[in-house]
C-alpha cells in the first residue's frame, strides 16, 4: 500500500521554477482522497462516452427531424477538425495555420475522381484519405521547424496548393472555376458519413489519450529530445500523429465538397477554414479530448446565433472571443481548469 | 521579354523595399516583444484605408495621409500593448498565445473595416504631377517613386535610431536577452511601449505605401500582407532588421521576375517556395544565428 | 561496460571535446570535473545521442550507441539527467514515468515500477501534480524516478546536486548508492570537487575538451596540471 510520507521542507529550494509553484505545489493534493493511481475516475470516462453516445445519436436522428440539415453538418465538421488539428498542435506540438491544405487536398481528390474519372463515391472518400496521407508525407519534412516558423511555412504552403490546384489543366481539376458534381445529390448519405468521421475521430482521440501512447505523444511535445533520452522514437511517434491529423482533414474536405457539391480552390484551401479550426480547439484547451469537441460545438452555436443575425458582425465577434479567450484561459477552457484545481483533474481529460 | 527586365527589376525593386519594411516592423515587435502579429496585414490594410479617405474622398495630399496613419495606428498599438502585453508574455506559451490573439485583431479588424468601407476594392487616387518619370527605357510611377524615398528614408530612420542611439542599443538587446536588461535597470516596460506604438504606426505608413503602389485593396486583404511580412522576416531570420529588409527585397523581385516570365499568379507561389527551400535548407533564416547550445 | 574511445566534438572553431577516452566499470561511480565551460555537458550530450560527435566511438556493453539512432541508446540502459532538471511540464508526476518504452512490461507492471520508483524519491504523494507544480529540487528526483524505470545499466548525471535542497540532495545520494549497489554504473558531473571526492573513487578532470588527469581523489589533490587548470582559477 501506499504510504504517506513526511512532506519534504521546502525552504530554500530554487525559486526560479514556474511562479504559482509555492501554492500548488506538493500539499496540494487532497487529503481526504485515497492516493489512486488513477488520475482520471472510471466514472468519469463512463459520463464522457455517454455524453458523447448522446451527442451523436441526435445527430443521427436530425434527419428525421428536419430538412435543413446544414448547421449540424458543420457542426460535426467542425468537432472532426477541431479534434484533428488537436492531434497535431495538442498532442506533437506543431500548429498548422495551412491545416486547410489538407482540408482542400481531401476535396479536390473526392471531386476528380468521382466527377471527372467517375469511380465510385467509396472509392472517391478513401481516395481522399490516401491523398490526405501522401500530401502530408510530402509535408512531413516541415516538422523539422518549431514554432511560429512551422506555422508560418505551413500556412504558405496552403496558399501555394490554392494556387497550384487553380492553374491544374481545367478538363482535370476545373481550374479556378473549380469542379461542380454532376451526379445525383445525397445530402443525406454525406451527412450521415460526417456524423461517422467525427464520431471516429473523437473516440478514437479519447482512446489515445488515455493510453500510455498518448502520454507518450505529450511527452515528445513536452521536451522532444528528453523524450528521445528515455528511448521514444520522436521522428516516428511525430509522422504518425502528423498523418492521423491530416487524414482527419482531408476526410472533412471529401465530405464538405460533396454536400456542398461545389469545389473550388477558394473555397476550398480557404485559410479561415483552418483558423477557425485552431481557433475552436484553442478555446477548447489544445491536448484534451473534451476541449475541442466542447470549443467546436459552442463556437458553433454561437457562430449560427450571431451569423443568422448579424453577418459582418459575426467575424469580429469570433475575433473577440479569441482574443479574449487567448488572454484570460490561454490554455482553453478545459485546459485552465485541470491547471486550476487537481479535483478536476479526475474529471477532465 | 528580356526588354522589359529591366523594368521588372526596378518594378521588385521597389515592391521589395515595402516588403522590407512591411517586414521590418512585424520583425521589431517579434525580436522584442516575442510576439508573432498575425494581425499584421489588416493593420497595413486600415492604413491604406486612412489614405483612401484622405486622398480619395478628402483630396488631402498622401503625406499628411501618412502622418495620419502613423498616428491613428500607432495609437492603436499602444491600446494593444496596455490591454494585452503583459498577460500574453507571462502565458505558457508565448509566441502561440500572441499569434492566436493577433488573430483575434486581424479578424476584428477586417470586420471593422468591411463594416465602415463595404466589400468593394478600393484604390488610392492621387493625381500627382508628372504621373511618371522616364529613365532611358524604364517608366517608373511618381507614386512609385515616391513610395519608394520614404521607404528607403523610413528604413533608414529606423536603422539610425537602432544601431546609433541608446535607444536602439537597447532595444537590440531586448531583442536578444530581455532578462539581462532587466538586471542592468532599464526601463524595458517603457522602452517596449515606445517601440511597439513606433512599429504599430510605421505599419500604418507603410500601408499608405501599399495604397500608392498596389492598384487596389479591400478589407480582407490583410491576410495576404501578413503572410508575405512573415516570410520576409522568417527569409532573413526572426528579429533580424537587416534580414528583414534584405528578405523583403529577395521576395519582391523573385515575385516580380516570375510573373513576367511564368504569369502573375506564380509569382507569388515561387516567392513561397522559395521561402521553404531556404528555410528547409537553413531553418534559423539567412541572417538568423546557428543555435548550437544544447 | 562503458568504453569512450577518441570521442571528439567541435562547434566551428571551438573543439569542445577534444578526443577524449575513458572506461567506467560496471556499478562504478566515475566523477567527471571540470570548469565551466570545460565541455562535460558536451560530453554528455555526445554519449546520450543528443549531439553526433564529429568522431569516436561510446560503446555500451560492446555496442557502438553513437552510430545508432538516439533514442536507441536507452534501450541499451543508458539514462540521463540534466542540469536543469527537464521533466514533461504537461504530464502528471505519474504520467511522467509511465512514458518510458515498455519493453515487455504490461500496464499493470508499469504502473506498479512506477509506484515503486515514486516511493523511493518519496513523490508518491503527488501522483497527479503535473511536473511543473514541483519544485526544481523535486524535478531532479523525477528525473531520477523516470531513470529507475528504463532499467538503467548507466546513468550519465549533469549537475545532480546544484541548488537542491540538502534534505533532496541525501535522499538522491542515498537512491543513487542504492542503485549503485545493484552493479548500476554512474558518471557524475560536477563542477564542486568535494562532492565527488565523496561520491566517486576514480575522478576525470577536463579541460578545455581534453582529459587532463585521472585518478582518485587523492590524485587529483596532488596533480599540478590539475591544480593549475581547475583549483587555481577557482580558488
Amino acid at each position: 500500500m501506499v504510504e504517506r510520507r513526511p512532506k519534504t521542507s521546502m525552504a530554500g529550494q530554487s525559486k526560479a521554477q514556474s511562479g504559482d509553484m509555492t501554492e500548488t505545489s506538493a500539499q496540494t493534493s487532497d487529503p481526504g482522497a485515497s492516493p489512486s493511481r488513477r488520475r482520471i475516475s472510471k466514472i468519469a470516462i463512463r459520463v464522457w462516452i455517454v455524453l458523447v453516445g448522446v451527442l451523436f445519436l441526435s445527430g443521427a436522428v436530425v434527419p428525421l427531424a428536419t430538412d435543413s440539415l446544414s448547421f449540424w453538418f458543420y457542426m460535426f465538421q467542425w468537432i472532426a477538425l477541431a479534434v484533428g488539428l488537436n492531434l497535431a498542435a495538442g498532442m506533437i506540438g506543431y500548429l498548422p495555420f495551412g491545416y486547410v491544405a489538407f482540408f482542400g487536398s481531401g476535396a479536390y481528390a473526392t471531386g476528380i475522381l468521382v466527377q471527372i474519372y467517375a469511380a465510385p463515391l467509396w472509392v472517391g472518400i478513401v481516395g481522399a484519405a490516401l491523398v490526405g496521407a501522401l500530401v502530408s508525407l510530402l509535408f512531413a519534412p516541415t516538422l523539422r521547424l518549431r514554432g511560429i516558423f512551422f506555422s508560418i511555412v505551413s500556412m504558405s504552403l496552403a496558399i501555394v496548393m490554392q494556387h497550384l490546384v487553380s492553374l491544374l489543366p481545367s478538363e482535370f481539376a476545373g481550374g479556378s472555376a473549380g469542379i461542380t458534381f454532376a451526379r445525383e445529390q445525397r445530402p443525406q448519405l454525406y451527412y450521415y458519413c460526417m456524423v461517422v468521421v467525427a464520431m471516429l475521430a473523437v473516440l478514437a482521440m479519447t482512446v489515445l489519450v488515455l493510453s500510455r501512447q498518448g502520454l507518450m505523444l505529450k511527452a515528445i511535445r513536452d521536451d522532444p529530445d528528453v523524450a528521445r533520452v528515455i528511448g521514444l522514437n520522436v521522428s516516428a511517434w511525430r509522422l504518425a500523429a502528423w498523418i492521423g491529423a491530416a487524414v482527419i482533414a482531408a476526410l472533412c474536405g471529401s465530405l464538405e465538397g460533396l454536400y456542398s457539391s461545389i469545389i473550388d480552390p477558394h473555397a476550398s484551401f480557404n485559410i479561415l477554414i483552418s483558423a477557425k479550426a485552431v481557433i475552436y480547439a484553442a478555446i477548447g484547451g489544445f491536448g484534451t479530448v473534451m476541449g475541442p469537441v466542447l470549443g467546436a460545438v459552442g463556437m458553433s452555436v454561437i457562430d449560427e446565433i450571431v451569423w443568422s443575425r448579424f453577418p459582418i458582425a459575426n467575424l469580429f465577434v469570433l475575433g473577440a472571443i479569441v482574443a479574449v479567450v487567448t488572454l484570460y484561459m490561454p490554455r482553453g477552457v478545459v485546459g485552465a481548469m485541470l491547471k486550476k484545481s487537481p479535483r478536476f483533474r479526475r474529471w477532465l481529460f | 521579354m528580356t526588354a522589359l527586365l529591366p523594368q521588372v527589376l526596378i518594378n521588385g525593386l521597389i515592391v521589395g523595399a515595402i516588403y522590407g519594411l512591411l517586414g521590418l516592423s512585424l520583425t521589431i515587435v517579434y525580436g522584442a516583444m516575442r510576439v508573432a502579429n498575425l494581425a499584421h496585414g489588416d493593420l497595413v490594410v486600415a492604413g491604406s484605408f486612412i489614405a483612401f479617405v484622405m486622398t480619395t474622398q478628402q483630396g488631402q495630399s498622401p503625406m499628411l495621409s501618412m502622418l495620419v496613419a502613423f498616428i491613428g495606428v500607432a495609437a492603436i498599438g499602444g491600446l494593444i500593448y496596455s490591454l494585452a502585453l503583459r498577460r500574453l508574455q507571462n502565458s505558457p506559451e508565448p509566441e502561440i498565445a500572441s499569434f492566436l490573439f493577433f488573430y483575434g485583431v486581424s479578424l476584428m479588424t477586417g470586420a471593422a473595416l468591411l463594416f465602415i468601407f463595404g466589400a468593394d476594392t478600393r484604390s488610392v487616387l492621387f493625381q500627382f504631377d508628372p504621373i511618371s518619370f522616364r529613365f532611358a527605357d524604364v517608366i517608373v510611377s511618381h507614386a512609385r517613386i515616391l513610395a519608394l524615398a520614404i521607404g528607403i528614408a523610413i528604413v533608414a530612420g529606423i536603422f539610425f535610431v537602432l544601431y546609433r542611439t541608446i535607444y536602439g542599443k537597447a532595444l537590440r538587446a531586448a531583442i536578444m536577452n530581455r532578462e539581462a536588461l532587466l538586471v542592468v535597470g532599464v526601463n524595458i516596460d517603457r522602452l517596449s511601449l515606445v517601440a511597439f506604438a513606433v512599429s504599430f504606426g510605421v505599419i500604418g505608413l507603410t500601408g499608405v505605401l501599399i495604397g500608392l503602389v498596389f492598384p487596389a485593396f479591400h478589407p480582407f486583404s490583410g491576410l495576404e500582407f501578413t503572410i508575405i511580412a512573415f516570410i520576409v522576416v522568417v527569409l532573413g531570420g526572426l528579429g533580424h532588421p537587416v534580414g528583414a529588409v534584405v528578405g523583403g527585397i529577395i521576395f519582391g523581385l523573385c515575385e516580380q521576375v516570375t510573373a513576367l516570365y511564368l504569369g502573375q499568379s506564380l509569382g507569388m507561389i515561387v516567392g513561397f517556395l522559395v521561402l521553404i527551400v531556404i528555410i528547409l535548407i537553413k531553418p534559423d533564416g539567412l541572417f538568423g544565428r546557428a543555435s548550437w547550445n544544447a | 561496460m562503458l568504453e569512450v574511445r577518441e570521442l571528439s566534438k567541435r562547434f566551428g572553431a571551438i573543439v569542445a571535446v577534444d578526443n577524449v577516452s575513458f572506461d567506467v566499470g560496471r556499478g562504478e561511480v566515475l566523477g567527471v570535473m571540470g570548469v565551466n565551460g570545460a565541455g562535460k555537458t558536451t560530453l554528455l550530450n555526445c554519449m546520450c545521442g543528443l549531439l553526433k560527435p564529429d568522431s569516436g566511438h561510446v560503446l555500451l556493453n560492446g555496442k557502438d550507441i553513437v552510430s545508432a539512432p538516439a533514442h536507441t541508446a536507452s534501450h541499451q540502459g543508458l539514462g540521463r539527467t540534466f542540469q536543469v532538471p527537464r521533466s514533461f511540464h504537461g504530464l502528471t508526476v505519474l504520467e511522467n514515468l509511465l512514458v518510458v518504452p515498455a519493453r515487455g512490461r504490461t500496464r499493470t507492471e508499469l504502473l506498479g515500477c512506477a509506484m515503486a520508483a515514486l516511493e523511493r524519491v518519496h513523490l508518491d504523494h503527488v501522483l497527479h501534480n503535473y511536473a511543473d507544480e514541483l519544485s526544481g529540487g523535486q524535478q531532479k528526483l523525477l528525473e531520477l524516478a523516470r531513470i529507475m524505470m528504463i532499467e538503467p545499466r548507466l546513468i550519465l548525471m549533469d549537475e545532480p546536486f546544484a541548488g537542491m535542497h540538502p534534505d533532496l540532495c541525501r535522499l538522491f545520494i542515498e537512491q543513487l548508492e542504492e542503485m549503485v549497489r545493484t552493479g548500476v554504473s554512474a558518471m557524475l558531473v560536477c563542477h564542486e570537487p568535494e562532492t565527488l571526492y565523496r561520491l566517486s573513487r576514480r575522478i576525470l578532470v577536463i579541460h578545455q575538451g581534453k582529459v587532463i588527469c585521472s585518478g582518485g581523489p587523492e590524485e587529483i589533490r596532488r596533480d599540478p596540471a590539475v591544480v593549475d587548470a581547475y583549483l587555481g582559477t577557482a580558488a
